[in-house]
């Protein structure tokens, strides 16, 4: 079967996926600031998908809001919330933000014990 | 504050993060932050990498696939293309899928039932083909 035939069935869909280079600037549980030098109109879903190391978090967002970062060109900062429309997995990026708050809970534990006189 | 997050083990500057504090109202009192006051919408504490985490947002959208006469593919959907942009097109029919990569020769707007769309060329740089996933019986009733 080629192009031409899955073309012409009745129930053809084109579905056409761009991907937008970005940063992450920040995150929190509700989503995540993210920098591109590609403006996104808000209400605009996608799957974003960050490198940590060598390991790579993904989650369903949608743009909230877009923001030009003044005096850096075509740059922009865009807004993002989590679409909780899956549990989030182990590589979820919602997972990340759990894991982070862990870790300072434990360095806040780690100063308080290291703080008091013996 | 910086803290590493990650595998033990791994280089200090792969995971780094700090933590951006902000007042009751949403100003960051970071000092080397670029980021605008925003409305004070936020409650929750946000966590900021020392070095940015790179990564992509893939977004999905339909399109309406013709044969170009002149070679290649035409798309027409609501987003405009950027000349030389390499993108994924998917084709679904009749339990098939094709899969191509395309790069955008060509964009410019057009009006389609009284509603401006976009009309983009693209040059196929590779394509595969696979046999679309059955989870489901379509049932037609009647």
């Amino acid at each position: 079967m080629v192009i031409d035939d899955v073309l012409a069935a009745d129930d053809c869909v084109g579905v056409i996926t761009r991907e937008v280079r970005v940063r992450l600037v920040n995150i929190s549980s509700s989503g995540c600031l993210i920098e591109s030098s590609t403006r996104l109109e808000p209400g605009t879903a996608g799957d974003l998908r960050i490198r940590v190391g060598s390991d790579i978090y993904a989650d369903d967002v949608r743009v909230a809001r877009v923001q030009q970062v003044q005096g850096a060109g075509s740059t922009w900062h865009v807004g993002t919330e989590f679409l909780w429309t899956t549990q989030p997995g182990t590589r979820s990026l919602r997972r990340v933000v759990a894991r982070l708050r862990q870790v300072l809970a434990q360095q806040a534990v780690d100063i308080e014990f290291s703080s008091r006189p013996m | 504050m910086a803290i590493a997050i990650g595998q033990p083990g791994r280089r200090q500057s792969e995971g780094r993060v700090g933590v951006i504090r902000h007042d009751a109202v949403g100003r960051i009192r970071g000092k080397r932050s670029i980021e605008v006051a925003m409305s004070g919408r936020r409650r929750h504490e946000r966590f900021a990498p020392a070095q940015p985490w790179d990564g992509a947002l893939r977004v999905l959208r339909d399109v309406i696939v013709q044969e170009d006469p002149g070679g290649g593919l035409v798309t027409i959907g609501q987003a405009p293309g950027v000349i030389g942009e390499q993108m994924t097109l998917d084709v679904s029919g009749a339990g098939h899928v094709v899969t191509l990569k395309v790069r955008v020769q060509e964009s410019r707007p057009v009006i389609l039932d009284g509603n401006v769309r976009h009309r983009v060329r693209l040059e196929v740089l590779e394509r595969s083909r696979r046999l679309e996933a059955t989870g489901e019986t379509l049932v037609v009733a009647g």
